[in-house]
């Protein structure tokens, strides 16, 4: 089902219960959201299983969804939310996402980019969850300052604090590649 | 909690270069003509865009949902969870989503004269059958307790000749009135 309306349209008929409206929706934010929770948990597994947790409470909780954010800032906050309880809940291990594909260049320039690549999503992996949380939403989901603290539910500046934070952080830990 | 960021030894916040590499806050006269010449804000500076760079690429990463991801949530927000059981025989039992019933209900509040919005929610099922909440939005100028007596009567009609449910209780808030 391809529909050419945006997704407040789509929100506002899933409250009605319109079940197909909100498989659009789910469709049109599952590869965003699964990517979200893939650089939050590391592993397949678990993005998997937050996503849709977070897509099914999403759901339930339509009601409460105002229209103030946009649904993919409010989706990110549930799924956030799930993250977190999954890396809660866990040691910290170290599967990895699948390394990255593209396309041409040098062999050997690709593989030491590919391995620099591999240690930056490593490196992330080790940012304690809320800064993981805020980092990967806005570097990574394109959301603003202002809908990562809404996403959050902490204030702007402490959001913005807390990126460039962890922006230092990372830089310093990729320090060996260079 | 990330600790809080060392100043550089020149006595910069390393954040505004965060700032200026990341946001493209651009630096003030006076602290363009330092790093110019500033040994720590330029190492830092370097080290940030070069991270801003490999950020970019990695970004550029896009991974999909697995393939049924889709039919697994919508599995889920289908499932009998949310299912109302109409009737329960020896030929099997006959089930109804909540999210059917309150489709019902609103389209039935929304076939009332003078209504011109509604939006219907479902409580707890009594006793005496589904507790059903509308809020309704009302054109200006007509009796609301007339629209809400006509709403509570079709609502109650619709539920049990569509989805096969009493109504046991139907709260009616009008929200607005529409000119």
């Amino acid at each position: 089902m391809v529909v050419a309306v945006d997704d407040a349209y789509l929100v506002g008929a899933a409250r009605d219960g319109d079940t197909d409206a909100f498989e659009e929706l789910v469709r049109r934010h599952q590869d965003p959201m699964f990517r979200f929770a893939l650089r939050m948990t590391g592993s397949r597994a678990d993005a998997e299983e937050a996503a849709q947790d977070g897509f099914v409470d999403a759901w339930r909780s339509l009601a409460q969804y105002r229209g103030d954010a946009s649904f993919r800032a409010w989706l990110a906050r549930i799924v956030t939310r799930r993250c977190l309880d999954v890396v809660a809940a866990r040691r910290p291990t170290v599967e990895l996402p699948p390394v990255l594909e593209q396309p041409g260049g040098d062999v050997g320039a690709r593989a030491e980019e590919r391995d620099r690549l591999r240690a930056l999503v490593e490196a992330i992996l080790a940012l304690p969850p809320d800064a993981r949380a805020a980092l990967v939403l806005r570097e990574f989901q394109g959301l603003s300052y202002a809908e990562v603290a809404e996403a959050l539910g902490a204030s702007l500046p402490a959001v913005k604090g807390r990126i460039h934070r962890a922006r230092l952080e990372l830089a310093a830990m990729m320090e060996g590649w260079r | 909690m990330s600790p809080e960021p060392t100043i550089l030894p020149c006595g910069t916040d390393p954040r505004t270069l965060v700032a200026q590499v990341f946001d493209g806050e651009p630096p003030d006269a006076e602290r363009h003509a330092h790093q110019a010449s500033c040994p720590h804000c330029r190492a830092t500076l370097t080290s940030l865009r070069s991270l801003e760079q490999d950020v970019g690429r990695s970004a550029a990463e896009r991974s999909a949902a697995p393939a049924d991801f889709v039919r697994r949530v919508m599995a889920r927000v289908r499932s009998a969870d949310d299912a109302l059981e109409v009737s329960s025989e020896r030929h099997g039992a006959t089930t109804v989503t909540e999210a059917l019933v309150t489709r019902i209900a609103r389209l039935a509040a929304m076939d009332v004269p003078h209504v011109t919005f509604a939006l219907a929610e479902l409580g707890t099922r009594g006793p005496a059958g589904l507790t059903v909440s509308l809020r309704l939005v009302v054109e200006y100028g007509v009796a609301l307790h007339d629209v809400a007596a006509a709403v509570r009567r079709r609502v109650v009609h619709h539920v049990a000749r569509n989805a096969g449910l009493p109504v046991g209780v139907i709260d009616v808030l009008v929200e607005e009135l529409s000119g």
